[in-house]
This record gives C-alpha cells, sequence and structure tokens, in this order.
C-alpha cells in the first residue's frame, strides 16, 4: 500500500463530488529521550493517512484517517462526502487548483536522516549531555527526534504533486545544582543531520544553565534598546508575521496588518522574505500542501509591506491566484502530517541580516538589555502586544555584562518594535520556520520587581 | 483475529522476547470538528486517528513502537521492535509492582451520545453561536466552534490488566474581535466538559455568543495596565493557571524522580499561606479534564498535593509510583497511541477558602483583577510563575473602577503564595490543552477560588 495507490482509491470513491483533493502522507519517526542524563526511551514510529477535501459545487465537506487498508482511504473519502451534502454552500469556494508547473527545487532530504535509529540518535542524545556534564551542569531532559515524510496531493483537476523532506529536532534542558538551579535550554530543528554538534550544544546549555544560575531579579524596571536572540525572537516572529500576513486573518480583520499592503509596516532596514526553496529549512518544497507551486515572496521589503500569503479558499475570497502558501504541516513533527486542516502560512520567513556580529553590535551601545530565554516567546497576534517572563536575561555595558537578571517581565508591542529597530546582526539562526539574526528594537520596558 | 487477541499476543510476543513490564494499547479516535466565521462554515472535518502502540520495560528504560496496522503481523513486529528499543536504552529502574489490575468494559458517561445526535443539529449550534455575536457594528469578526472527541482504547499489559473503554469530550468556543479608532480586541466564552450532548446545555448559545461579543466591544475602552508588584486578585481561571503550570507540572513525579523539580523532597513543607489546599482529581464528574482511566488503566484518581499549606505528594504514573514507593494515582496519560507516556495532570485546582469576592475588594487600596487567561507556562525548575491574563480591572480604594488590557503575571509561584492572604468561597474549573514542554498535548481543565495575592505585573 503506498501513497499513490491510496490517493487513487480515494479519488475514485468521489466520483459524486464536482472536485476532490487528496492529501496523503507517510511517516517514519525515530525518537530518543534523555532522563537524568542516561537514554530512557527509544522509540520507533511509522503511521500513514490522508485528508480528503471535496466540493459539491461550493459545500465543502473534509475528512482525515489514519490508513491500514486502502479501504480505509475509501470510507475517509465517503465521510467527505457526506459532510459536504450537510453543509451550507460557501459564498466564494468554488475551485480547488489547478495543476502547473514548479519553479523552486529544494533539496531537504537527508538520506542519513532518513535511515536513523535509536543506536545513532542514542549516542547523539549522550554526547550532548556528556559535554555539559563535563562541565558540571546536569541534563535532566532531552529529546532527538530523526523523521522523514514523504507527501502527495492530488485532485481531479489534475493537480499531482510529490514532495519529501526530513527533519531532526532536538529539544535539551540543563540545570545546575544547588538550591537555586539556573536551568539551560537548546534546541535545534533542521532536515540535515550534520549541523547537529553535540558538543556546542552541550557547552550552549552549561554556559547558560551557570549564567541563569547567577542570574536575580531586577530591582526596578529598565527603558533601554532591547536585543533578542534568534531561539526566542524566531518564536515571536512566527506568531505575529506569520499570522499578521495571512490573507485569512486580514480577509477576517484579525490581523494588525489588515489593509497596510504596502504601508510602511517596519524600519527600513528590515526585509523579510517568505523562501520555500531555502534548503535550510524543513517547510521547504516546491509546491504547497494544496499542489500549488510555491515561490520566494517578499512580505516586508525595506519596511513596508509588500503581500498577504493565501491559500486556495483566502484567494477565492478576493478572486485571485493562490499564492502557494497552503499549508498543513509543521517543522517539529513528522507524525500523522495528513491531519492538519490548510490554511494560509509561510514556509520560512527569512529576515535579511545586517553586517556586524552580535558582540561588535552590543558593544555599540552604552547600555541595553539581552535577552537569551523567556518563558514562551509568544506574541498576541491580534494586537502584537507581549507580556514576557524573562527566564534570563543581561543588562550590558559596551557589551559587557553589568548584571544577568530573571524573573522579569519584558513588555512591549512587535508591531511597534518593528518599526523601531536599533540594529541588526549578522548571527542568523533557524528557528522552526525562520531564519533570523539578533534584532534590537527601542521603546520596549523590562519591569522589574518593585 | 480481534483486536483484543491482537493486543494479547503482543503481550506475549514482548514478554517472550525479554520485556519485564509491557503494554499493548490499540486506540480509535474519531473527532468531529465545525468551525464557522462571519456567517461561513470554513470547516466541517472528520478526523479519524486510529493504531496500535507497544511499549517494553527492561531496566528503567522503556521502547515504543507504534503502527497503523491492518493485521496482527505487522502489530507483532512492532512488539518486537519495542523491545529491541527498550534494549537500547541504558537507564535504571525499580520493577512495576504488580496491583489490581482491571478488567472489564467501561462505556462512556454519557446521557445523550454525540453519535446518536445528527451532525446537522451540530452544525446549527455553531451556526447559532457565531450569529449570536453581531450585535454592535464594532465586531469585526465572528468566529464559533464545536468540537467533538469520541476515543475508544483497549489496553492489555503484563500484569493482567485487560480493559477498553471510551472517553467522550465536548467543547464549544465563541470568539469575538471588535476594532474602533484603530484599536483591535479579542473575547472568548467557552462551554466544555466529558460527557455527553448534556454538557453543552450549561450555558444558552445566544447568551454565550452575545457575551463574547459584548465582552470584545468593552475591552477596547481597556487601558494600559500598570507595573511591578502590586495586589492582584486572580480569577478562578488564573488561579488555575497558579495551580497547573507551576505547582502541578512540579508535582509530576516524573519530573521529581529525577530532581529537575523545585517541589522535590518538599513532602511535609509548609510551601503555602495555611488557607491553600490544592489536588489534582481526574475523577470529577464532567470536568474537561477527567477520565475513566489513565494509558495505563489505572483508575483516575483524587490526588492532595497541598494540604493547609503544607505540600502533601505527587501525582504517579506505574513507573514513578515504584521509584517512590508510592501508589500508582491515575496520572500516566499520552496524546494519542503514537506518542510518549508522561505524568499528566487532569484537574487541578485550589479549593475554597471563606472570603467572598466583594471582602477581598474591599481592602484593597490599588490592585487589578483579572479576568479569563490567554496562556501559561510552566517552570519545574525554576519555580516561576507566568500567565498571560486576556483582560483586568483596576482596584482603586475598594472598587473596581476601570477595565486594563491583556497583561502577564510573574514571580516566584512560593514567594506568590505565602503572600497570599484571601481565598475565595467557591471554586470554577476552566478547560484547556496541556502541553509537556511543547507538544504532547493532553485535554486537562485548571481552577480555583478568586485568590488574592502580591505578584509582579506589566502589560502594553
Amino acid at each position: 500500500m503506498d501513497l499513490r495507490e491510496l490517493t487513487d482509491r480515494a479519488l475514485k470513491a468521489c466520483q459524486d463530488a464536482s472536485q476532490a483533493e487528496v492529501f496523503a502522507a507517510s511517516g517514519r519517526t525515530v525518537s530518543v529521550y534523555l532522563d537524568d542524563g542516561r537514554i530512557k526511551n527509544v522509540e520507533e514510529k511509522e503511521d500513514i493517512g490522508l485528508s480528503v477535501r471535496v466540493l459539491k459545487g461550493r459545500r465543502v465537506g473534509q475528512a482525515s484517517s489514519t490508513c491500514a487498508t486502502v479501504e480505509d482511504a475509501e470510507r475517509c473519502a465517503r465521510a467527505a462526502l457526506r459532510l459536504a451534502d450537510l453543509a451550507p454552500a460557501s459564498k466564494s469556494f468554488d475551485r480547488l487548483p489547478s495543476p502547473a508547473r514548479a519553479t523552486l527545487a529544494p533539496n531537504n532530504w537527508d538520506p542519513l536522516v532518513a535511515e536513523l535509529d535509536g543506536s545513532t540518535l542514542g549516542e547523539l542524545a549522550s554526547a550532548v549531555a556528556g559535554a555539559a556534564e563535563g562541565r558540571g551542569v546536569k541534563v535532566p531532559k532531552g529529546m532527538v527526534r530523526g523523521g522523514g515524510v514523504e507527501t502527495l496531493v492530488r485532485n481531479t483537476n489534475g493537480v499531482d504533486a510529490e514532495n519529501r523532506y526530513t527533519l531532526v529536532f532536538a529539544d535539551f534542558s540543563s540545570m545546575t545544582s544547588g538550591p537555586n538551579p539556573g536551568e539551560g535550554v537548546a534546541s535545534y530543528t533542521s532536515p540535515w543531520l550534520e549541523g547537529l554538534d553535540p558538543y556546542c550544544m552541550g557547552a550552549s546549555l552549561a554556559e547558560q544553565a551557570k549564567a541563569a544560575a547567577g542570574a536575580s531579579s531586577l530591582p526596578s524596571s529598565l527603558q533601554l534598546p532591547v536585543f533578542i536572540v534568534p531561539s526566542e525572537l524566531g518564536s515571536m516572529l512566527d506568531s505575529l508575521v506569520g499570522t499578521a500576513a495571512s490573507a485569512d486573518l486580514v480577509q477576517r480583520k484579525r490581523s494588525p496588518w489588515a489593509g497596510k499592503l504596502g504601508e510602511r509596516v517596519a524600519s527600513s532596514e528590515i526585509t523579510i522574505v517568505d523562501d520555500p526553496g531555502d534548503p535550510r529549512a524543513v517547510l521547504s518544497a516546491p509546491y504547497d500542501d494544496e499542489g500549488v507551486p510555491t515561490a520566494v515572496r517578499p512580505v516586508v521589503e525595506n519596511g513596508v509591506l509588500r503581500s498577504y500569503l493565501y491559500d486556495a479558499y483566502a484567494s477565492s475570497v478576493e478572486g485571485r491566484a493562490p499564492s502557494g502558501n497552503g499549508l498543513r504541516r509543521g517543522p517539529h513533527n513528522s507524525q500523522y502530517v495528513f491531519r492538519g486542516n490548510v490554511s494560509p502560512g509561510h514556509f520560512n520567513l527569512v529576515v535579511s541580516p545586517g553586517s556586524q556580529s552580535r558582540e561588535r553590535m552590543l558593544s555599540s551601545f552604552d547600555r541595553c538589555v539581552l535577552i537569551e530565554k523567556f518563558s514562551s516567546p509568544d506574541v498576541n497576534p491580534v494586537t502584537g502586544a507581549f507580556a514576557l517572563e524573562v527566564r534570563l536575561g543581561h543588562v550590558l555595558d559596551h557589551g559587557s555584562v553589568e548584571r544577568s537578571f530573571r524573573h522579569a517581565l519584558l513588555v512591549g508591542n512587535l508591531v511597534e518594535g518593528l518599526k523601531n529597530v536599533v540594529a541588526i546582526g549578522r548571527d542568523v539562526e533557524v528557528v522552526r520556520s525562520t531564519i533570523l539574526p539578533t534584532i534590537g528594537m527601542e521603546g520596549i520596558e523590562v519591569v522589574g520587581g518593585d | 483475529m480481534s483486536v483484543r487477541d491482537v493486543l494479547l499476543k503482543a503481550v506475549e510476543r514482548m514478554r517472550d522476547l525479554g520485556a519485564e513490564f509491557c503494554d499493548a494499547r490499540f486506540q480509535d479516535s474519531a473527532d468531529l470538528v465545525i468551525r464557522v466565521s462571519n456567517g461561513e462554515v470554513r470547516t466541517l472535518t472528520d478526523a479519524r486517528l486510529s493504531g496500535f502502540g507497544l511499549r517494553a520495560r527492561i531496566g528503567g528504560a522503556w521502547g515504543y513502537s507504534s503502527v497503523v496496522a491492518g493485521d496482527g503481523g505487522k502489530v507483532l513486529d512492532a512488539a518486537a521492535r519495542a523491545v529491541r528499543s527498550a534494549r537500547a536504552g541504558a537507564a535504571p529502574g525499580r520493577p512495576i509492582q504488580e496491583g489490581k489490575a482491571v478488567t472489564g468494559h467501561f462505556p462512556a458517561r454519557a446521557k445523550v451520545h454525540p453519535s446518536d445526535v445528527p451532525v446537522e443539529d451540530k452544525l446549527t449550534m455553531a451556526r447559532e453561536l457565531d450569529a449570536a455575536q453581531r450585535t454592535s457594528d464594532k465586531v469585526v469578526n465572528t468566529n464559533a466552534a464545536y468540537v467533538e472527541e469520541v476515543k475508544k482504547t483497549a489496553l492489555v499489559n503484563s500484569l493482567g490488566a485487560d480493559l477498553d473503554w471510551e472517553d467522550v469530550r465536548l467543547r464549544m468556543v465563541a470568539s469575538a474581535v471588535a476594532a474602533d479608532a484603530g484599536r483591535r480586541e479579542m473575547y472568548h466564552e467557552f462551554m466544555d466538559g466529558t460527557g455527553g450532548m448534556e454538557v453543552l446545555r450549561k450555558r444558552e448559545l445566544n447568551e454565550m455568543g452575545s457575551a463574547a461579543a459584548r465582552e470584545a466591544v468593552a475591552m477596547l475602552a481597556g487601558i494600559k495596565p500598570p507595573s511591578g508588584r502590586i495586589t492582584c486578585i486572580t480569577d478562578p481561571v488564573i488561579s488555575g493557571l497558579l495551580a497547573h503550570e507551576v505547582m502541578g507540572h512540579a508535582s509530576e513525579a516524573d519530573e521529581v524522580v529525577k530532581r529537575r523539580s523545585f517541589l522535590t523532597d518538599k513532602v511535609g513543607q509548609a510551601v503555602a499561606n495555611e488557607q491553600i489546599t490544592m489536588v489534582d482529581d481526574g475523577s470529577v464528574e464532567g470536568a474537561h479534564g477527567s477520565i475513566r482511566f489513565d494509558d495505563e488503566g489505572t483508575p483516575s484518581s483524587r490526588t492532595v498535593i497541598i494540604k493547609d499549606g503544607v505540600y502533601n505528594g505527587y501525582m504517579h504514573s506505574l513507573e514513578t509510583a515504584a521509584e517512590l514507593d508510592a501508589a500508582p494515582t491515575g496520572n500516566a496519560r499520552a496524546q494519542d497511541f503514537g506518542r510518549r507516556m508522561w505524568v499528566r495532570m487532569t484537574n487541578t485546582f485550589f479549593e475554597a477558602g471563606e472570603w467572598t469576592l466583594e471582602e477581598m475588594i474591599e481592602d484593597v487600596k490599588f490592585g487589578v483583577i483579572t479576568d479569563r487567561m490567554i496562556n501559561g507556562m510552566e517552570d519545574p525548575v525554576g519555580g516561576g510563575f507566568e500567565a498571560k491574563a486576556l483582560r483586568g480591572f483596576l482596584v482603586e480604594n475598594g472598587r473596581i473602577t476601570r477595565p486594563v488590557r491583556s497583561f502577564t503575571l510573574t514571580g516566584k509561584a512560593l514567594d506568590i503564595l505565602r503572600t497570599t492572604d484571601a481565598v475565595g468561597d467557591r471554586v470554577q474549573l476552566d478547560a484547556g490543552m496541556c502541553g509537556k514542554g511543547s507538544e504532547d498535548w493532553v485535554s486537562v481543565s485548571s481552577g480555583g477560588p478568586y485568590c488574592r495575592s502580591q505578584i509582579i505585573v506589566g502589560g502594553d
């Protein structure tokens, strides 16, 4: 039973529909979990399934299912047809994408990852822990995952697009000993195994935990330029730009960038491109998950909002062609990829770097704040506001650490922060589905204890 | 071969290959999701996830494997892989103790099972909830969701457990966005629980939808919240976040076994004001986090975590109970058959005290009262607390005055609990999804009464 056979059977079962689309995916996932420095869990998982979307005129029904047999694919198709019979007609959505030739051909399939076994991953995980423990810091919790995913999307208009990619996701937590331990966190997301350097990761875990142990509460609040490292800013940009540029959320007036196309939304140094052709990223693909060819698309160019991102549904609302941004997948997970519903999204938000190293950039400021770790770096996608618990930050004097702090709040608004950029580094990292450097902004407050 | 026969044979295979403990699960979950936005049905989806999960334990190391299988042969191959994987591990561990093995068939406790109700009726409910939000020109976006989950699990383990059960969980959400003069705010209302369609009769849909819209509009008048350490009256939702994110996650015994929790070795010590009692209780009837059995087949139970301010005990899986010489509490949970089992919460909450909300407000010269949450984050290592409140109100000279926009509360949890000087007289639970780190999501609820404490706050 392969993806083509499953999609054949499902499409045949959709003959009562005016149009039908089948997105099928199979995945193999190997994970190793480390507890207290030792290999605790070794996991090997396989899955296969599909998602069916049918149109009966403008009535849309969807169903997804794991597939143990080809009959499961037919059952799934019949479930989608039944729901389409019950659905009220959409105001605009009446056409699935038509076939077109891809122009991008990213390679993000690492054969080493596709063939990974538990032993190899276990050695990697142990090496990370060993490197941290060698520096006097323990690793109570860690995980390395390798996955290979193959997808096939076909529809009754002739779309037939295959894609495959691998992913490596590592996530470790370290801590110092003693009554007020400091914690370090490090993660890695990539299609490629070779970029995961366990010794660097272990050393970073140790440094971060030691710095956090030496950090204290801030006695008062601060108003200084604030720099945020890529690992934290990436998640913030993901949650803001990822939704602000979504045509669906713009149309629903939930986006802070609604109605701002062609307007200045950021400092002129900021350029953000969605690049589905970048081989450094897990989600890169020649086609989106509706089978529309992908394209490199400027979202913000020299501070000006240039484009929104469309899937087939959102494009139908405005009577235009989809932009190839219909996505079902995420960058960390290779299980049950078929289950996600399509929505407009970005593949890789690539922020153009500056010219200075992080150290040189920071040393050019009399005083500033560098944030290394938040509790949970997200942003209100409707307003852009944030108030984030800082788990490790530093007040810097000409680039040297004046004091390290935690249990403070960083308060601001990223929509406004992007308009008040003071410097951009060249220390680019891949973080989830963003590729970006450290960025400094003004107008953000660090709220201390009293 | 029946599913039960496959499970029995898989367990036998793993034992034959050297597993010291093993279990085999079959899970079949069917979700119906309806989403309506601005009057249009945007999602009408039937989602099915079905497959086998096998676990083998050798020493203290586990091997897992999962398959979407159509025949018993593939499941038995996966069982062999689980044992091979367990051998690749290196963790020491005590043997899992035999207890009273549960056997039998346990249907869902649902008066009106959702499978007996036509999809058309559910569609009508979701559309009504969306339409009810159209109350003002300032409401620029309306959203309603109906989410139904029916999950059937069959489990056999090497200690004699042989059972199957069903969990049914329902949820409706109204989420309105209001905008005016360049400002934009969102507010939501929920109705949820375990059980049948009776769960969704707790509120009238028109009232629920119009409340979401009314409060979204009201939030447009919100001012910037104050910042710094101030008197904060946390509503049941934010009180629940404190219970769940900090005290709850740090009381999951798998964090304690590896000494990653700031509550390690705290049993018997005073950790909070004596008005504070906190429990995790998976057996609360109808609550969103309630479960009949955990994913190891242990019946859910009530665990007292803090009793009158004194730390009392942890939540356990079979493994952590063996490691810490305790009884399993029914807290071993996995997102689905293909994910790792962890010690997880169910319904976690502070119990009621004696104060009315009015009495709590009366004494406050300057402070805030929270209303609803956006999210929160755990910190088992440092004991830090982060909760993002959806909105709040200023309290000045004993009176609620103005609404404030979204803000975040932070600080060290034990410091906060030691400053708690008033605990409200009524407990409410709030439903949610809980991840361990950033994945492995399970249904939970958390809550408590209104509580008054000194907390660092800030917001834009």
